[in-house]
């Protein structure tokens, strides 16, 4: 872990350009640093959007923790209240690498876009953004078409991370990220996707050979227990997932039971015997596996983190196929 | 530049400062932009680096009545203003201004040439220039024949008792080809070649200067500079900028004129060219020569193919409205003058057979960069296919020329973790970071060569007219082309025709 070496060199202007930004960012960053040699670490450009001023603590708080994962420069976009003009806030924080001999520098930027300029944000955005480098858009609420300054954005970016569950729920948030994604110019994730993770890792280790091959002979049926209402997001991505890795004769219903969690437990039975069940227990962040061959086994399933969520997402460069697949076949439910 | 001649003979191999002989400098048109923004700062700049002799002398010319104080105020203002070194020692501008005389004068008023040259005479008694001359044409290129034909008139271009006349000339070195050879052939009749300096400030930037020894000064890359590992190579000037004060200008030329035929051009023939046998006047520009007419000119079908024009349509630039290059001061309203050019060229040698290169240049893009981007071919077999690596991008090259200036190569590296995650990671070298001393301008460079009498990085008549050999086809057929300019949003990458022009070879251009 990199350690700060002093304070963030910072600058503020309200009513800037955008080539005066850039200016204080080239400045900023050739007064940083000690004598150790200073080095830029970007691996990527993050451009991130904060739906509001009070989203914009919280997002910059996460995207300053992906630091030492994915040093990048950061740039956060606000939308502001005035009249046409561009604030911003520049910041250049040094650390000392862990070998403790370099100087790693890190870039943030805040844009708080007023106006019409807002909806024209990818203008302000593409000359403060490293052109040797990836562009991943997060976009830290569900996509929207309809929003000029969305669209602005995804045309900048190589990749494009929402998190549709923070606005949207089941089916509306469903057909919103299909759509998203079927229609963007870069490839679309999301943080729900990145939730399901752990649960397929789990399945797929429990389900193999003989029992996999029942599976996909079939008849299948697979049940996701989901909290009273419509099933959320994660649920649907995960029935969808499961009909696409098991074959489109597999047979997906949502029950209901009393729990907290986006996906409470899931069950797969062939001839009406179950092959897998996985059953979460809230109180210790546990599953419970039973299959044909035994168990019960209780296996770890840590709450979702966003930050490592995240950090897991901005990995991946290119399409995401089993989420477009995954998507493609959930949205028949 | 021979060894007998250069001014460090005494000891050519040592690390001493080059430093030009004492000399009149002087500027005609020197009340314009040029002057304030570009070269006032370049003289004052290198004055400051001790890089002139202290005997330098700078007169302005012009029509603008004006005193030296003036004169010396304008020089001032543009230094506070564009320098990149502040003024921090006021004794030191004292003597810079000390050294700056004025004169007005009519470019087509012989008499005014004649009393140029007594009052050069006696500076050279009063401040002991030696009888040495530079003339900076900062004018309109409509100005230079009638220049260059009363500095004759009044004995000034005359080189005698190892005295130079130097001239120089900046771009546009003509409209075509014809235009190019007329202005050249009436600059002959006053100066010899040796005497003629065309500048392309492009030459005298530092990255520009890079690729040479980026090239030739390494290695590892020249085995791998040819059309067995280069799959397409993209050179950009992007320009965020609209025409700003010089619509009038701009309307008359466009961008094939203003960029394509000199930068473009001039980078294109560094990044290419063989090397040369060594870093002086004579062989760097034969080797230019040599690639430039290696380049395929265009024809008709060439021309529709794989060159197209565009214009800028009202839009957002840099978060602030933009209006359409028809609404620009100075522009005419129905103009069909080109603001973005984007092109495929061949090379027909052994190094690139085969290779495209592929140039553009627009105003009003979204950001300001001037690059040459190198895309290696991909690596022919990837052992990865079991762990769901669907593709590799190739190896990426992408020399910056302004601004960040520097080099990156891209290459693919593992993500820490137990699976097979590939994500491409750079190598980077950035001059910023790398040197804490700051780059010159691109002016000081150049003045102090052209002072020196190193024509390395001035442009060859024969390049410029090779140049124009290729474009001319081009320009002939824009004359006539009834398919109109393919229009770009202001702030877009430019018109999706260019994309398509990539598109059809299975390319795309860099975003940058």
């Amino acid at each position: 872990m990199a350690t700060p070496v002093a304070a963030p060199a910072v600058w503020t202007g309200q009513r800037v350009r955008i080539a005066e930004v850039a200016q204080h960012l080239r400045e900023l960053r050739a007064g940083v640093g000690d004598e150790r040699s200073s080095t830029l670490t970007s691996v990527m450009n993050l451009v991130a959007w904060a739906p509001d001023q009070a989203a914009a603590a919280d997002v910059e708080a996460v995207a300053d923790s992906l630091r030492d994962h994915h040093p990048s420069r950061a740039i956060i976009v606000v939308p502001g209240d005035g009249g046409d003009r561009i604030d911003a806030k520049v910041e250049v924080m040094s650390s000392v690498a862990p070998e403790g001999t370099r100087t790693l520098l890190f870039e943030q930027i805040i844009l708080t876009l007023h106006g019409a300029i807002a909806a024209h944000a990818g203008s302000a955005v593409i000359p403060l953004l490293r052109s040797e480098l990836p562009t991943y858009l997060w976009w830290p609420t569900a996509p929207d078409p309809s929003s000029p300054t969305f669209l602005e954005l995804v045309r900048v970016a190589d990749r494009v991370v929402t998190e549709t569950g923070r606005s949207l729920r089941g089916r509306e948030a469903l057909s919103q990220l299909a759509a998203a994604t079927a229609n963007s110019t870069a490839p679309v994730t999301d943080l729900a996707w990145a939730v399901l993770t752990a649960w397929r890792q789990v399945l797929s280790t429990s389900l193999r050979g003989e029992a996999l091959t029942a599976v996909r002979a079939g008849p299948t049926s697979v049940t996701i227990t989901c909290p009273e209402g419509e099933p959320a997001l994660e649920s649907l991505l995960l029935g969808g997932w499961l009909a696409d890795v098991l074959g489109d004769h597999v047979q997906v219903t949502f029950a209901q039971a009393a729990g907290s969690e986006d996906i409470l437990g899931v069950k797969i039975d062939v001839h009406g015997t179950c092959v897998v069940e996985l059953v979460r227990d809230d109180a210790d962040n546990h599953v419970t596996l039973r299959t044909a061959a035994g168990g019960p086994r209780s296996l770890p399933l840590p709450p979702p983190n966003r930050r490592e969520l995240l950090a897991g997402e901005l990995e991946l460069r290119g399409h995401d196929r089993p989420l477009e697949h995954a998507l493609a076949k959930a949205v028949r439910f | 530049m021979s060894e007998d001649t250069s001014p460090i003979a005494l000891d050519p191999a040592s690390r001493l400062t080059r430093t030009p002989p004492p000399a009149v400098i002087v500027i005609l048109g020197a009340s314009g932009d040029l002057t304030k923004r570009k070269l006032g700062p370049a003289l004052f700049n290198l004055a400051l680096q001790r890089l002139l002799p202290p005997e330098t002398a700078i007169v302005g010319f012009a029509r603008t009545e004006m005193t030296d104080d003036e004169f010396r105020a304008n020089i001032r203002a543009g230094i506070d203003a564009h320098s990149r070194v502040e003024v921090t020692d006021e004794s030191v501008w004292e003597g810079f201004a000390s050294r700056l005389r004025y004169m007005a004068g009519s470019f087509d008023d012989a008499a005014a040439f004649t009393r140029l040259a007594t009052l050069l005479g006696e500076i050279d008694e009063t401040m002991g220039t030696a009888g040495n001359r530079l003339y900076y044409l900062a004018t309109a290129p409509e100005f230079f024949p009638l220049i260059a034909t009363n500095l004759g008139g009044a004995g000034l271009a005359e080189e005698r008792d190892g005295r130079f006349a130097r001239i120089v000339v900046e771009k546009p070195f003509g409209t075509d080809l014809a235009s190019a050879r007329a202005l050249n052939k009436q600059l002959g009749q006053t100066f010899h070649e040796q005497q003629v300096y065309r500048i392309d400030h492009y030459l005298g930037k530092e990255t520009v200067q890079n690729l040479l020894v980026f090239r030739f000064g390494n290695a590892i890359f020249e085995p791998i500079w040819n059309r067995r590992y280069v799959d397409h190579v993209q050179i950009t000037v992007s320009e965020e900028i609209g025409v700003e004060r010089r619509g009038g200008y701009y309307d008359q030329n466009g961008a094939l004129r203003d960029i394509v035929q000199n930068h473009l051009m001039q980078v294109l023939a560094v990044v290419a060219m063989e090397p040369p046998a060594r870093f002086d006047a004579r062989d760097v520009r034969d080797e230019k020569v040599k690639l430039l007419r290696a380049i395929r000119s265009f024809d008709e079908d060439s021309a529709d193919q794989w060159a197209l024009r565009g214009q800028y349509t009202a839009g957002w630039v840099g978060g602030e409205r933009a209006p359409a290059y028809r609404q620009e001061q100075g522009v005419d309203t129905a103009s069909s003058t080109e603001t973005y050019v984007a092109m495929r060229l061949e090379i027909d040698n052994w190094r690139w057979a085969g290779t495209p290169f592929y140039l553009r240049t627009g105003k009003r893009l979204p950001r300001r960069a001037t690059e040459v981007a190198i895309r290696f071919k991909p690596a022919p077999h990837l052992p990865f296919a079991s762990t769901g690596v669907e593709s590799v991008d190739p190896n990426l090259l992408v020399l910056r020329i302004q601004p960040d200036e520097g080099a990156s190569l891209t290459f693919v590296a593992k993500v820490p973790g137990p699976q097979i995650d590939l994500r491409p990671v750079n190598m980077d070298f950035a001059y910023g970071t790398s040197f804490l001393r700051s780059s010159p301008d691109a002016y000081e460079r150049l003045l102090l060569d052209c002072l020196l009498g190193d024509a390395t990085l001035f442009i060859r008549w024969d390049e410029v007219e090779r140049a124009w050999e290729i474009m001319d086809p081009l320009v002939e057929r824009w004359k006539h082309d009834d398919r109109g300019l393919a229009l770009y949003e202001a702030g877009s990458w430019g018109p999706v025709e260019a994309d398509e022009l990539l598109a059809r070879e299975g390319r795309t251009w860099r975003r940058l």
